[in-house]
């Protein structure tokens, strides 16, 4: 054990052992492995998003009314006792290298995973050949839009809408009925106060599915002060092509749900997607789409592959995808950021070093 | 894929053809050697038909019959080959068949008992098959072999001699001999003018045959059969024996496919001649003729059929190393046990060299496939489990030539047999198929899947140590010298699972963008490193004792079989292509007896302690 240092009261001592103790891991892990297992089989119904959020990235956990310590909480008290470990009672001796070289492979990974959790973004960009984009489209959030004579005009996040929210900053009342993170349509009875696909459909909510990105979300609304033929109620959902509009003093407004965009620094343009099969099979052997990367007057090509992404700016642009559509084939592009994304190759380095440096001064230990 | 069709006209059809004279002087292993293209890669014919035979049968033999000998029926002679007994049905009597002793039954008994069962496939096929019941997706599995085999049946079918006679009007515009073999592809000639004479007969006489009259019934019914024949074969496609472009890469083409494909060539058209004076050979049993055939096309086709990886994978198939291994392994421990128990006419060796010859033959079996498939040696989970079970046996070979306890010995005759009884659960859908596009890296196969498999045969290995120690322990054996070696294992687990693990994070940042996602795969390898750290933590701290860490370092073995095959019974994440299913009973079964195994033999250990 290391000598205390000058300053360094007794009191404070024995608190930094006791929370350096290996005594802290051993109570510890058995929890997160248990969070490990509740959270993996959890998946099997809902689905690696719901699942993930509810036991990883969250701090507590719910058991009936009970709070327990979730992914968060756990990864902090391994991660704080660690740092104290290391900081202050590392033994630094030659034969501890590989002990004190993997836990700061592993408070690197802790890091990595603090700063991945903050910063991380994740979209995706749908691309036909000849087709370009300046933005991608979340995986998970959902926004309502208005738009006024063509322009956005309100961008509502769904997540934030509530049943009987009046929304303001429009000339007329915009009023939320009901929403649905997934939704399905319903015939509904015909009343002359509902409008464009309101008059023959409802949306009730479905059971959300295992992945959320199949989520289809939707909105009920009413609209009041814009004249007795356009009042009334409306709908609109994900992946519907209708969108209502209302005319109001000569300006048009048009409502649409979608996912979130985001704006990328430079624009992508699909000049060729390609996919192979094994030969005789419709077992896919590559999928490949040819890119132009335009940035300002710069313009170069390039062919992102399975395993070989596109890095340029903080983003990785990687092939995860594709969909056939009745107007042909679409390439399906992730688009990642996420600044913690070199801690995890430090990190395994030296996990990895320290681990056969421990090993090695056993195996020369025995020998000697 | 499973399609709904009616199958029974099939039935019906199947029995136009002939029967050969006889087949019994052919011989079959050159027919073996033929090249044929199959699930992405060009395989010997033998291979197909062991495939094949295996998943209708479960088994790559019949009772006097090859898997060879049983495709050139099923091709050559399919009025006999649908009566034979081929399709495995575990639960007969859910499709109304009699309880047999061998619960194998005929594709002439199949047929029908699907056909009664259409209305409830129909409904099974509007569902996910995730919901389907053991007894629904058995029913399914039979509605899919039915489905291929009748695709078998039919791959010559237009160059076997009919069994339907040409109406005599016929016979005598087309100046053919009406007493001679009649085959589709003879009647495909006359098509138009067939064509032309119903067409008049429709015209002239209406739509409906009872107002024909007997030569115009005649006259009908051949073209009923004829069309019938055509549009039954057409869409064949599975058995993919003739090259487009007869060069490397390029897509094959089935007899039927063939002439439609655009690729027919002068070489192509001159190989399917020689299967068709194969299958005229067959048909009149003629095996001169049939070598004659055989050799021709091999010859022809040698730019394939002499590739150094389809030669190897024909003794591959013969050779079935990993059950000789699997056998070897057994005897090692039967030799073993019986030396300790006294008996004097085993040599002392031969336990060692058995467990030696075994883990020479598992490791030229699995060099065997890495030859085969250019590529390395893990990219499915029965590949997984072999390589696993080799490294165990490696490893142990190892410890035992420097030890010379029998500790070794032991650790590797059990795992290895443990590990191939358990491989040969999944071998049925081991077809040395070509990968996902995800997987189609060989670098990251190279790496990732054998650091992380390699990691699996550690923790295997140390697990057995410990169970040993626990088991000693518990009987009052001197096993302290297992101390050491169940130590440094450990750390030799954790390093490989836990780089493993890491380069599964980064490949999965090179490939999805993200180093850490929560899959259950990755979850299921987390798990692993973090009870090998939990064991260490707690040993550091005082907290687990000798003999609670050794339990918990027994307890690997269930927490690696979770992360190994439980987290794929889940069928959720990114790692779909290792999905499976119908195992969880088993591995239940297992994690439940290791603890009480562990706890039994934790019990009686702390029993013996308490005396001491």
């Amino acid at each position: 054990m290391t000598a205390p240092s000058p300053g360094q009261s007794p009191n404070w001592q024995s608190w930094t052992r006791q929370i350096a103790s290996p005594a802290v891991p051993f109570y510890a892990l058995p929890w997160l492995m248990l969070l490990l297992v509740l959270g993996t089989y959890a998946q099997k119904d809902l689905g690696l998003y719901t699942a993930q959020k509810m036991f990883f990235s969250a701090w507590v956990f719910f058991l009936g009314p009970i709070p327990l310590p979730a992914g968060y909480s756990i990864l902090a008290v391994i991660s704080a006792s660690l740092l104290v470990k290391f900081l202050f009672h590392s033994p630094w001796r030659r034969d501890k290298a590989g002990i004190i070289i993997s836990h700061l492979g592993v408070l690197v990974l802790m890091i990595g995973g603090l700063l991945t959790g903050l910063t991380q973004q994740e979209g995706y960009i749908l691309l036909g050949e000849g087709q370009r984009a300046k933005a991608q489209s979340d995986y998970h959030q959902r926004v309502v839009t208005v738009s006024k004579d063509g322009r956005d005009f309100l961008s509502l996040p769904f997540e934030n809408l509530h049943t009987g929210e009046k929304i303001g900053g429009l000339p007329f009342t915009f009023s939320i009925t009901d929403t649905c993170s997934n939704c399905r349509p319903v015939s509904a009875p015909t009343d002359e106060r509902r409008h464009g696909l309101a008059e023959q459909m409802k949306l009730i909510a479905a059971p959300p599915e295992k992945e959320n990105e199949a989520n289809l979300s939707g909105i009920t609304f009413t609209v009041s002060g814009t004249g007795e033929t356009q009042d009334g109620t409306y709908v609109i959902m994900e992946e519907v092509p209708h969108a209502p509009t209302i005319t109001h003093d000569k300006n048009i407004y048009r409502f649409s749900i979608g996912r979130a965009q985001r704006e990328l620094p430079f624009t992508v343009e699909l000049k060729n997607f390609r996919r192979e099969f094994h030969p005789g099979t419709d077992t896919p052997r590559s999928f490949e789409s040819d890119i132009v990367v335009h940035d300002g007057d710069i313009a170069w090509p390039y062919t992102i592959r399975m395993n070989e992404p596109l890095r340029y700016k903080g983003y990785t642009l990687y092939q995860s995808s594709f969909s056939v559509r009745p107007d042909g084939e679409y390439s399906i592009l992730s688009v990642v950021t996420n600044s913690g994304r070199v801690f995890p190759y430090l990190a395994s380095a030296l996990i990895f070093a320290g681990l056969l440096v421990h090993l090695l001064l056993r195996l020369g230990a025995r020998k000697s | 894929m499973i399609r709904c069709a009616s199958l029974l006209p099939l039935l019906l059809l199947l029995c136009l053809w002939t029967a050969p004279a006889h087949a019994q002087d052919i011989k079959y292993d050159s027919f073996a050697r033929l090249p044929v293209q199959h699930q992405g890669r060009v395989k010997p014919l033998d291979s197909f038909a062991r495939q094949h035979l295996s998943a209708f049968a479960g088994r790559d033999s019949l009772p006097g019959m090859n898997a060879d000998a049983w495709l050139a029926e099923t091709l050559f002679d399919p009025a006999q080959a649908l009566q034979r007994p081929l399709f495995r049905i575990l639960h007969p009597h859910l499709l109304g068949l009699p309880e047999r002793e061998q619960r194998r039954y005929s594709y002439a008994e199949l047929l029908p008992a699907l056909q009664a069962k259409q209305d409830v496939i129909g409904q099974l096929l509007d569902k996910d098959p995730k919901t389907w019941t053991e007894d629904q997706a058995e029913l399914m599995r039979l509605q899919e072999s039915a489905l291929i085999y009748g695709q078998m049946l039919r791959s010559f079918s237009f160059v076997l001699p009919l069994n339907i006679s040409v109406p005599g009007t016929l016979a005598k515009d087309w100046k053919i001999d009406p007493e001679k073999p009649f085959t589709l592809q003879d009647a495909r000639k006359f098509l138009p003018d067939l064509e032309k004479k119903i067409a008049a007969l429709v015209r002239n006489r209406g739509e409906y045959p009872a107002a024909y009259n007997d030569a115009e019934k005649d006259l009908a019914y051949f073209g009923f059969q004829i069309r019938a024949l055509e549009q039954f074969g057409g869409d064949n496609v599975l058995l993919r024996l003739i090259p487009g472009a007869w060069d490397e890469g390029g897509a094959w083409y089935s007899p039927w496919a063939l002439g439609d494909s655009g690729q027919s060539s002068a070489k192509g058209e001159a190989y399917l001649s020689l299967w068709r004076d194969m299958a005229q050979a067959y048909v009149k049993g003629d095996s001169a003729a049939w070598d004659k055939a055989v050799d021709e096309a091999l010859a022809q086709a040698g730019g394939f059929s002499n590739q150094p990886s389809l030669r190897t994978e024909i003794i591959y198939n013969a050779a079935h190393p990993f059950t000789l291994s699997l056998a070897l392994y057994l005897a090692a421990f039967l030799f073993h046990v019986l030396r300790q128990a006294g008996t004097r006419f085993i040599p002392a060796r031969a336990a060692l060299c058995c467990l030696i010859l075994g883990a020479a033959i598992h490791f030229a079996g699995i060099a065997a496939r890495v030859f085969i498939l250019s590529r390395p040696p893990v990219g499915t989970l029965y590949e997984s489990v072999i390589f696993v079970a080799c490294a165990c046996v490696i490893a142990c070979v190892f410890l035992e030539i420097r030890r010379r306890d029998s500790l070794g010995l032991i650790a590797g005759a059990l795992s290895g047999i443990l590990l191939l009884f358990t491989a040969q659960g999944f071998a049925e859908d081991d077809t040395l198929k070509m990968l996902v596009a995800v997987l189609n890296t060989n670098f990251w196969l190279a790496t990732h899947v054998l650091c992380i498999t390699l990691g699996y045969a550690w923790c295997i290995l140390v697990s057995i140590l410990a169970h040993i120690w626990l088991a000693g322990h518990a009987l009052d054996k001197k096993v302290e010298n297992l101390l050491l070696p169940v130590k440094i294992i450990t750390i030799v687990a954790l390093l490989f699972t836990a780089l493993g693990t890491m380069l599964g994070g980064i490949w999965a940042d090179q490939s999805w963008g993200r180093f850490w996602g929560w899959d259950p795969k990755e979850n299921g390898a987390l798990l692993i490193v973090l009870w090998i750290l939990w064991m260490l933590h707690g040993q550091y701290s005082g907290h687990l004792n000798r003999r609670r860490g050794m339990m918990a370092v027994a307890a690997l073995s269930p927490i690696v079989a979770i992360a190994w095959f439980g987290v794929n019974l889940l069928n959720v994440g990114l790692h779909s292509y290792g999905f499976i299913t119908g195992v969880a009973a088993s591995l239940g079964a297992f994690v439940t007896a290791e603890i009480f195994l562990i706890g039994g033999m934790g019990y009686f250990a702390a029993k013996k302690d308490r005396v001491a």
